[in-house]
């Protein structure tokens, strides 16, 4: 490997090249989801994703909504967008594409109730959604250098090797990639409780230190809020099967992954970063919102371990799988890219698998798909204000 | 089948070991401890990836996992025993945590 790594992305207007050339198409609101279906079933190279949002009387719910549905247009991994309105929901449409537009990109609207009706705006969208796959079709990837890369960081459904395998297999591969001028971006605010002097010991600054810390205080805070009474669930059962004991375990062996890199930037939910190394983001620990904080965030894709097993994946974003054990690997090969296990019966050291999650990411960043890909997973949900009961 | 089980000394602190294996009660678990092999007996039966202690934890005292403290003990832990959360407690989520290291 040498410092000069490149990958064959595709060039976008706003600078930041892009691992993958979809076309997204979305609903700006829950009730035209079936639209948007319509339009998966029609063309299937469209990337889409439906969900239950767009309408809400929470002010600040509103505006996440607002900006999440923009970063997803303005993902360097969007060739061009399409969003197809109802046309009275909060989610004012006219915002969403004045945020989507700022990119340079194409992205277009259809209204329902401007259309007529779901059968007039399906015709419409259906034909301008054709016409940004022709569009995407004619560019070709070009060669940027892996400075350019935005890589998440994550785990979901974890055992007792996670800490152990996989999560300091890939610390180590992000490392390597900070190192290689690429930003790593590590998330899921919950699972830093028990670990926090740790991470305020790797802030770059006192300003970050103060920042990383506040964020971990704040999210334990919102997770009190639940109430004793409710034996705040810091753990899932699949983690306690898993030999997982308590939040601070779990903790310690999740953080693994971030790496040993300085902190540069704590950012918020679904933000950007601003600098290259190794940034943490502000989500919670639910693997479905914590991912779509980072899409939403610009990130080109995702190296994910799990213990037990994880499926999960983006509609326009890799989502690459390390297991962190090689029966949970041969049990899920379908849906597994990686597997760390060998380090747990001495075939393999933390450094042969840290070698093979950068090239791995090397190869997905210039087109290679993950499992999650082929799979057609395209799991999508936002982070849910206050207290999140869930942790992944 | 080796006739020891396996298990994995995170630092030098640490009063659990996780099992690499399952290990069954009576059976020795081997693990590195100051680069030399030390052996713990099971007193029951542990599951693979789950934890036995190799020393004895005083209830209310810290289970250390990473050279850190992963929960405080419920109930007093004899070495050889599973340690998990049927005897040890997470401290967090209360909204008391610690955060001044």
């Amino acid at each position: 490997m040498t410092d000069r790594a490149t990958f064959l992305g595709y060039r976008r207007p706003d600078g930041r090249p892009g691992i993958r050339n979809h076309v997204f198409v979305a609903p700006t609101v829950v009730c035209t989801n079936a639209v948007v279906d319509r339009i998966a079933r029609a063309i299937p190279e469209v990337a889409t994703v439906t969900h239950p949002y767009g309408c809400t009387l929470d002010p600040v719910a509103n505006e996440e909504m607002t900006r999440v549905f923009a970063s997803f247009a303005t993902s360097p991994n969007v060739h061009s967008a399409l969003f197809v309105a109802l046309g009275c929901e909060t989610v004012e449409p006219s915002r969403v594409m004045e945020m989507a537009r700022a990119s340079g990109k194409r992205v277009e609207l259809v209204t329902v109730q401007d259309e007529g009706d779901t059968e007039l705006a399906y015709q419409k969208a259906v034909a301008i959604a054709a016409e940004l796959v022709e569009e995407a079709r004619r560019q070709e990837r070009e060669e940027f250098d892996v400075s350019k890369l935005v890589i998440g960081l994550e785990c979901g459904s974890s055992d007792a090797f996670s800490g152990l395998t996989a999560n300091p297999a890939l610390g180590l591969a992000s490392d390597m990639l900070v190192d290689m001028g690429a930003t790593m971006v590590i998330s899921e605010i919950t699972e830093y409780m028990g670990a926090e002097h740790i991470a305020a010991a790797q802030a770059i600054d006192e300003d970050v230190r103060k920042k990383v810390l506040e964020t971990i205080a704040r999210t334990e805070g919102e997770l009190a809020l639940i109430g004793p009474e409710y034996g705040f669930s810091d753990i899932t059962p699949g983690n306690m099967l898993g030999g997982l004991t308590t939040i601070e375990e779990k903790s310690l062996g999740c953080i693994r992954k971030g790496g040993t890199r300085p902190y540069v930037e704590v950012v918020g939910y679904g933000e950007r970063p601003t600098k290259h190394g190794l940034v943490m983001m502000d989500t919670p620990g639910q693997d479905i919102e914590s991912l779509t904080g980072l899409i939403a965030g610009g990130i080109h894709a995702v190296v994910f371990t799990t213990g037990r097993g994880t499926p999960t994946g983006s509609a326009i974003a890799p989502i690459i799988k390390l297991s962190s054990n090689s029966g949970t690997f041969n049990r899920m090969r379908r849906n597994i890219d990686l597997d760390a296990g060998g380090i747990l019966d001495g075939t393999k050291d933390i450094e042969d698998v840290a070698r093979d999650i950068v090239e791995f990411v090397l190869k997905v960043a210039s087109g290679k798909k993950a499992a999650a890909e082929i799979n057609g997973h395209r799991e999508f949900g936002l982070r849910r204000r206050g207290a999140t009961g869930c942790i992944y | 089948m080796e006739m020891k089980a396996r298990a994995i000394l995170l630092d030098k602190e640490d009063n659990v070991v996780t099992l690499t294996v399952v290990a069954n009660k009576g059976t020795d678990v081997a693990y590195i401890s100051d680069g030399g092999e030390a052996l713990i007996r099971a007193e029951e039966d542990i599951p693979a990836g789950h934890k036995i202690a190799i020393r004895k934890i005083a209830k209310g005292t810290a289970a250390m996992k990473y050279g850190a403290p992963i929960g405080a003990a419920t109930a007093d832990i004899e070495p050889g025993r599973h340690v998990h959360t049927h005897n040890v407690a997470s401290m967090r989520g209360t909204g008391a945590g610690h955060h001044d290291r």
